[in-house]
């Protein structure tokens, strides 16, 4: 049921995302031209922020993977805080949750259902990535852009459980873009991470998920895993997983 | 046994009340009317015995049980607003609740058709009292023993009223039991065995419908006015030359006092459940 009613919403937000990266992708040809134009001074501008894009990927990875990562994870967020209040919000809760199913059986077949939305979003998105590429016939890189949606694909479930944990904490009026309050900070806080040299600042990549499937260190610069970024922020999802659960199971629905 | 009792149940949203002290039960094969003014109580009670709420103090049991999912199969449930997917047909909607009832489709095509309710219709298109429709079949369709009700029949024309009180007394005459919030005393007087009143959080009486009505006031109009005295005699209101009292006690020695005096006119009705039920607020909230 849950996968049926949000099914509108995943095909609209997919086709939204992916649709945009493969624009991206199919016009590197035209940037690549430009590039190769640019004056020396402007290359060294360029090269504060990743330096050229020797490949389609690496040009992805510039252009469209941090955009790609944010919106993705705006949109399991969302999805994580929707699934867990939709209920609340459309007042049926009096007639679902006195149905003769557990709570426990409610949240566990919402978070599967949020979880296979995700896989679906991710696999829809690099069907478009995938596209883009086999139209400008560049795979160079290839394994590694696989690798980036294994890791994006793990950060936006790390998502969806900060969103689900916010759903079941909040009253139930909050609107449902008030979870759009966990993805855009971390993603500032990622963003003057990765754009500074002072190391107090950069130990803020410490701070956000989107360290650990960072685009430009996994699809262009040379790969290092981040294994504690990856770990922490696997384990507090794991624990939002569990407190939004036994939040759910003994919430109250007054009227 | 006991379908549903309550034993001093309390229960406070934080700081604010939602019930002080309920007690109350509800028997086999009962029709328990459960009426009360906005703000008594009565849908804090009732989203406790749908496990909807935890309680602070006090002790609730349905069917032998506290309150939980597994009592809920055997529970059909209306709240006050009946809010479902409005994306969905009726027929999803409720092809929906009928496999996880574990009920066959036939089971609510006939309910609706008795309720002339469209199938193919959106929830979103639904009016108020469609919507209420879809709720009653809901809670009908796999034919609980027990039947909790509020506030069932806001929201229906009165010729779906009458429909759905006779699916009531159906059900009652199957052996089902049944809690039926309402404001609608008529309705309340028509279909229940026993009412339960509560105000401020608080029950103020509970009796069977044949017991308060044998028991309770009468209304006495008399023309001209003639100034009666009389032990449990009041005077609500003077009309003119006519007066109208209500009156408790011994329907003898009212005779005996009627019959000396002059009146060209006299007329003694039974108080309605209504009129029955506004002189207990009246009383309890020091006006008597």
């Amino acid at each position: 049921m849950e996968l049926k009613r949000n099914f509108k919403s995943l095909i609209v937000w997919t086709v939204a995302v992916g649709l945009s990266m493969f624009v991206i992708l199919i016009s590197y040809p035209l940037v690549d031209d430009v590039f190769d134009q640019m004056p020396q001074e402007f290359i060294e501008i360029v090269d504060i922020f990743g330096g050229i894009p020797r490949n389609l990927i690496e040009y992805f990875a510039m252009e469209g993977g941090m955009i790609f990562q944010l919106t993705c994870a705006l949109y399991a967020t969302l999805l994580g805080f929707g699934t867990i209040t939709k209920e609340e919000r459309e007042k049926s809760t009096d007639l679902i949750y006195t149905l003769p199913v557990a709570r426990k059986t409610f949240f566990l077949s919402k978070m599967t259902a949020g979880f296979i939305q995700i896989t679906a979003f991710m696999l829809g998105n690099l069907i478009f990535i995938v596209l883009g590429i086999v139209i400008i016939n560049d795979y160079a890189s290839f394994a590694k852009l696989l690798l980036f949606a294994l890791l994006s694909w793990v950060l936006l479930m790390i998502f969806v459980c900060f969103g689900t944990l916010l759903g079941t904490l909040s009253k139930k009026n909050i609107k449902q873009l008030n979870a759009m309050a966990i993805p855009l900070p971390l993603y500032i806080v990622s963003l003057i991470a990765s754009l500074t040299d002072n190391k107090w600042l950069d130990a803020l990549k410490y701070l956000t998920p989107y360290t650990f499937s960072d685009p430009l260190v996994v699809l262009k610069n040379g790969y290092t895993f981040e294994v504690v970024n990856f770990l922490t922020f696997t384990v507090l999802a794991i624990i939002s997983f569990f407190i939004a659960y036994r939040t759910f199971v003994k919430k109250e629905f007054a009227n | 046994m006991d379908i549903v009792a309550i034993d001093h149940l309390k229960k406070y949203y934080g700081p604010a009340r939602g019930v002080e002290d309920v007690s109350f039960s509800l028997k086999q094969g009962e029709i328990l009317g459960f009426i009360g003014p906005n703000g008594a109580g009565k849908s804090t009670v009732i989203r406790v015995l749908m496990n909807l709420l935890n309680i602070t103090s006090g002790s609730v049991t349905v069917f032998g049980e506290q309150p939980s999912h597994r009592n809920n199969r055997r529970i059909g449930y209306l709240p006050s607003e009946v809010n479902l997917y409005s994306e969905m047909t009726v027929y999803d909607q409720l092809k929906y609740f009928a496999s996880i009832r574990g009920v066959k489709e036939e089971a609510f095509l006939e309910l609706a058709e008795t309720l002339d309710l469209d199938l193919q219709k959106k929830i979103a298109d639904l009016s108020l009292g469609n919507k209420k429709k879809v709720g009653i079949v809901a809670s009908l369709m796999h034919e609980p023993e027990l039947l909790i009700l509020d506030e069932p029949t806001s929201g229906l024309d009165p010729l779906v009223q009458q429909t759905f009180l006779s699916l009531l007394v159906k059900a009652k005459n199957r052996g089902a039991s049944i809690l039926l919030s309402s404001h609608v005393l008529a309705e309340v007087e028509k279909v229940c065995d026993r009412v339960v009143l509560i105000k401020e959080g608080r029950i103020l009486f509970s009796d069977t419908i044949e017991a308060i009505k044998s028991s309770s006031y009468k209304k006495v109009k008399v023309t001209p006015r003639v100034k009666l005295e009389l032990e449990g005699l009041k005077l609500l209101k003077t009309e003119g030359n006519r007066e109208e009292y209500s009156f408790k006690g011994d329907i003898n020695q009212l005779t005996k006092a009627l019959s000396s005096c002059d009146l060209t006119e006299l007329a003694i009705f039974d108080l309605t459940l209504d009129e029955i039920f506004m002189h207990y607020y009246h009383k309890e909230n020091g006006h008597d």
